[in-house]
């Protein structure tokens, strides 16, 4: 590759960086995206790919992830496949939860979100392969799952036919600043002349911060799937227990030393999502170890244990294949989209959690919004990278 | 060609009765009977015994209700049912 | 006076090779354990030859080593820390295995090659076919073509054709390929007497044998109704205006075989890939060591080499691993080696001009049209696959990623051997060293989540 000018380097090739590729090259930006390894190669092929939010206190992140499904719906409104199913969520809890469940039903339900409890025999109508123990849970209609590797090869495609050059298996090796300005990137293939920088590379983008003397505070999360065989059916919901928001808030708790977060107890809480292709991946877990991604059979063991207390018939399907995956953690539990004081033209759009999947055509309309100066959909405020202090390594 | 080894008993494919011999497989008496199909694919392909060593997993069939046995590597018992032509997943 | 416990040597793959490793190892005074997954032993070679008591064979082997553990019906599905193995048993659970050494002799199995109509009911792979005809007299049909290259297509149209089929042989490479290793077939009078039986019985029978010649294409609406042969070049190009098509109702397709390298891999042993022949194997020194301390490979997974060289290979692993182990003298060792060494020269040569003369060559990857499918267990086709390529670099992982293709039950078996060759032969693809061919984590073979759950309290 010549040294060239582009309008914005996207520095990563997962869902993210798809998304803003497209956004920022249907805004009329001329983009290089830069990926290290192959399209999708990490959290984006590694994961559970449910779209949907928690049950969450805080207003301003549910607002962020109703936006983001409505994202979701807009985008698949004309046809677009990818994957793409508003089959419902399905939140099971403790008997002695029924009540605060119920509540937190209803607050949401006061601003329009459509959900319900179901009791016993409605459950079992709507979801048969729930255990007999499961008196009753909570069902959100709007949610669903994606693909998210058919997400990023459609976002792909469609920023190439705008114009956009993606560059895989091609490595950032430093960004040049000038001024306290991005001039350029130098990549493994060559240098691309750019004053703008989208930083999508997920559990790696501390790594790119550190070109540029920053200390992004993102590390890698990690977590497990098992994947069944095809199943005709099995489940009709995505199916998720209150234990879930459980193991993000205990991770949300750990504590921050020079080498990261601490590692603390792994987490294992039930997550099913039965895909349209009939395999069922079963998760989840949650652990800070570095980037390792080998498997951890314990790990495998206490997430097929909780999975198959939810749904007993999981018993005898059989496990074709496991893998590991590297979530972008943060310590506040929202993503860092939008530019940085400290370094002009450096903008973020990484440490989406285990939301990634959800958050990525939002987050990609806000970056797009961002960097043509638009007024953004909603406020950016509380997603701002410099919430953290970053200077100075 | 008369085979003059007696039959073990039957298994019910779709429906239609088919003799096992010794040593079958359900692939293999379905085979004998001139039942090639196993099940449809994906897009709805009919789809058949392929490698015949377990490898392939095209020769699954549903027995007593339960999904993704492999023919070729399924021992036939008497009284069992088997369905194929099902979509997977 | 302590006794020390006997060393442990576990065999996974209960065929030719790994029995003659077993057979060797016990002989030396290890306790050996074969893990098969099948109800009896002897691989696919020795389906419907259980009477066979030649050294090697199952008779010979229960005959010599009575006191060889054996879990039938049982797979090992992970490696989790050296040493250890887990076996899953159909139908029971998950069971650790510890070994002192391992030899993994897993087999092979046909090598995929996506034509149109190759998903058709009535279409088996050679070894299919063989398997089905000599462990239960069954065929897929009467009127049948076995297609493919390698001498190993003789003896399927012999299985079949013995059981009354019509049968035609279509060899992709021309005949004097064939005639020129008569010279290394007559140096071995065994393989010398079994080729003159096969061409023999084959002529007694009426069975036509075409050469440079390609089955292009397989038509049928719910199975095989006829298929389409073509005359084909050096490269195995069809030639165009060289076609005919005729009733068939089955097809078999024979291009030689891959092998099992999944335990290998989990292993993390080194894999090797021959570029001319488009073979991954097991690297092996020449006493069958692998890259780990105290795992030997034997058999086809070290390369394709046939029945005589998975014999020779395995007993040479099961001494090695003895001696290893420090239970043979060292030149009571080097005499053994060097005689079972001899053996194993002779036998290569066989397996090596096999792998020569019918080496996949360019044309068979351009056989596939838009329609044909890559991927048997997700429905990926061709077209989707040329479709991702439009925006993604042409590798096995963009494929996979992109389309699904390898993400089914068979977890890539069938389709990434293929994917691989197509996309060296058409878009350049390399294999790179460091990645052989796709990551593989537990479990090996499928295994019920039930398998999987701690205990409960």
């Amino acid at each position: 590759m010549k040294s060239r000018l582009k309008d914005a380097v996207i520095i990563g090739g997962g869902i993210i960086g798809a998304a803003c590729a497209e956004a920022l090259s249907r805004a009329g930006l001329q983009v290089a995206l830069i990926e290290r390894l192959g399209l999708a190669a990490g959290a984006s092929s590694a994961c559970q790919s449910g779209v949907g939010f928690g049950i969450s206190k805080d207003d301003y992140t549910l607002r962020l992830h109703l936006a983001a499904v409505r994202a979701y719906q807009e985008f698949t409104a004309d046809g677009t496949d990818v994957d793409y199913c508003h089959h419902g969520t399905i939140l099971v809890g403790e008997p002695d939860e029924e009540t605060e469940l119920k509540a937190s039903l209803q607050r949401l339900r006061d601003i329009s979100v459509r959900c319900e409890w179901l009791d016993e025999s409605t459950l079992r109508e709507a979801e048969p392969a729930l255990s007999p123990e499961i008196c009753g849970a909570a069902r959100f209609e709007d949610m669903g799952q994606v693909s998210p590797m058919r997400v990023v090869n459609e976002m792909v495609r469609r920023a190439i036919r705008k114009g956009a050059e993606i560059h895989t298996n091609t490595e950032v090796k430093g960004i040049e600043v000038s001024s306290g300005k991005v001039t350029a990137v130098v990549t493994s293939q060559g240098r691309i002349l750019s004053e703008l920088i989208v930083v999508a590379a997920g559990a790696w983008s501390r790594q790119i911060g550190e070109l540029v003397g920053l200390r992004v505070p993102v590390w890698p999360l990690k977590g497990h799937i098992l994947v069944t065989e095809p199943v005709r059916g099995m489940l009709r919901h995505y199916v998720t227990e209150t234990g879930y928001e459980a193991t993000v808030a205990a991770m949300q708790a750990a504590s921050i030393d020079a080498a990261g977060p601490r590692p603390g107890s792994p987490q294992t809480a039930a997550v099913l999502q039965n895909l349209p292709s009939g395999q069922i991946l079963i998760g989840s877990s949650r652990e800070f170890a570095g980037f390792d991604r080998e498997v951890n059979r314990e790990r495998l063991a206490q997430i097929a244990t909780r999975a198959e207390r939810l749904v007993p018939g999981l018993r005898r399907l059989r496990i074709i294949r496991t893998y590991a995956g590297l979530r972008p953690w943060t310590p506040d539990g929202l993503p860092l989209v939008g530019r940085t004081a400290q370094v002009e033209g450096m903008v973020f759009a990484t440490g989406h959690g285990g939301n990634g999947n959800t958050l990525a055509l939002i987050t990609a309309r806000l970056v797009a919004e961002l960097m043509t100066g638009q007024a953004t959909t909603l406020d950016t405020t509380p997603l701002s990278p410099d919430r953290f202090e970053m200077n100075g390594l | 060609m008369p085979n003059p080894i007696p039959a073990l008993g039957k298994v019910i494919v779709d429906g239609q009765e088919i003799d096992i011999l010794p040593g079958d497989t359900l692939g293999a008496c379905m085979m004998r009977a001139g039942v090639l199909a196993t099940r449809r694919s994906r897009s709805g392909q009919l789809r058949g015994l392929y490698c015949a060593i377990g490898v392939c997993n095209e020769c699954l069939v549903s027995v007593d209700g339960i999904d993704n046995f492999r023919a070729c590597m399924t021992v036939a018992e008497p009284g069992a049912r088997v369905d194929t032509g099902r979509e997977p997943g | 006076m302590t006794v020390s416990p006997k060393k442990h040597l576990v065999v996974a793959g209960g065929g030719p090779a790994g029995i003659s490793a077993a057979t060797r190892a016990a002989q030396r005074g290890i306790a050996v354990t074969v893990v098969d997954e099948y109800d009896r032993l002897g691989g696919q070679y020795f389906r419907g030859r259980q009477e066979s008591t030649a050294a090697g064979s199952p008779r010979h082997f229960f005959r010599e080593s009575p006191s060889v553990q054996i879990i039938a019906n049982g797979v090992v599905v992970d490696t989790p820390t050296k040493g250890v193995l887990s076996v899953w048993k159909q139908g029971g659970s998950v069971q650790s295995l510890t070994y002192d050494a391992l030899v993994v002799a897993t087999g092979a199995y046909d090598r995929t090659v996506a034509l149109p109509g190759w998903t058709l009911p009535g279409v088996l792979t050679a070894g299919g076919a063989s398997t089905l005809a000599k462990a239960h007299g069954v065929t897929p049909g009467r009127r049948m073509l076995v297609a493919g290259s390698g001498p190993f297509l003789l003896a399927v149209a012999d299985d079949l054709s013995a059981r009354g089929c019509d049968v035609q042989v279509v060899e992709a490479t021309p005949l004097r390929t064939s005639v020129g290793g008569l010279p290394t077939i007559a140096r071995d009078p065994v393989i010398t007497r079994q080729t003159m039986g096969y061409l023999l019985r084959l002529r007694w029978r009426r069975v036509r044998r075409r050469y440079a010649s390609m089955v292009t294409a397989i038509h049928g609406h719910d199975r095989v109704e006829a298929a389409t042969i073509h005359r084909v070049d050096s490269a195995w190009r069809p030639i165009s205006g060289s076609e005919s098509t005729i009733d068939v109702d089955a097809v078999c397709l024979g291009f030689g075989f891959v092998p099992q390298l999944e335990l290998a891999q989990a292993l993390e042993c080194t894999i090797g890939y021959w570029e001319e022949s488009s073979d991954f194997y097991v690297k092996t020194d020449e006493a069958m060591r692998t890259s780990q301390a105290n795992v030997f490979a034997a058999g086809e997974v070290t390369g394709i080499g046939g029945v005589q060289v998975a014999k020779a290979e395995g007993c040479l692993a099961g001494l090695t691993a003895a001696y290893d182990l420090g239970l043979i003298e060292k030149s009571s060792y080097d005499a053994e080696v060097r005689q079972l060494t001899r053996r194993l020269v002779r036998a290569r040569r066989l397996g090596d001009w096999i792998r020569r003369a019918y080496r996949p060559r360019a044309g068979l990857w351009s056989l596939a049209d838009a329609q044909t499918m890559l991927c048997r267990c997700e429905d990926v086709t061709m077209q989707s696959t040329e479709e991702a390529l439009a925006h993604n670099p042409a590798t096995p992982y963009a494929v996979k990623t992109a389309t699904r293709a390898g993400f089914g039950l068979c977890q890539g078996r069938i389709c990434s051997p293929y994917l691989i060759e197509w996309l060296r032969a058409r878009h350049g693809y390399r294999v790179p060293e460091e990645e052989r061919p796709w990551r593989v984590r537990p479990p090996i073979r499928p295994v019920p989540v039930g398998a999987w759950l701690t205990d409960r309290e």
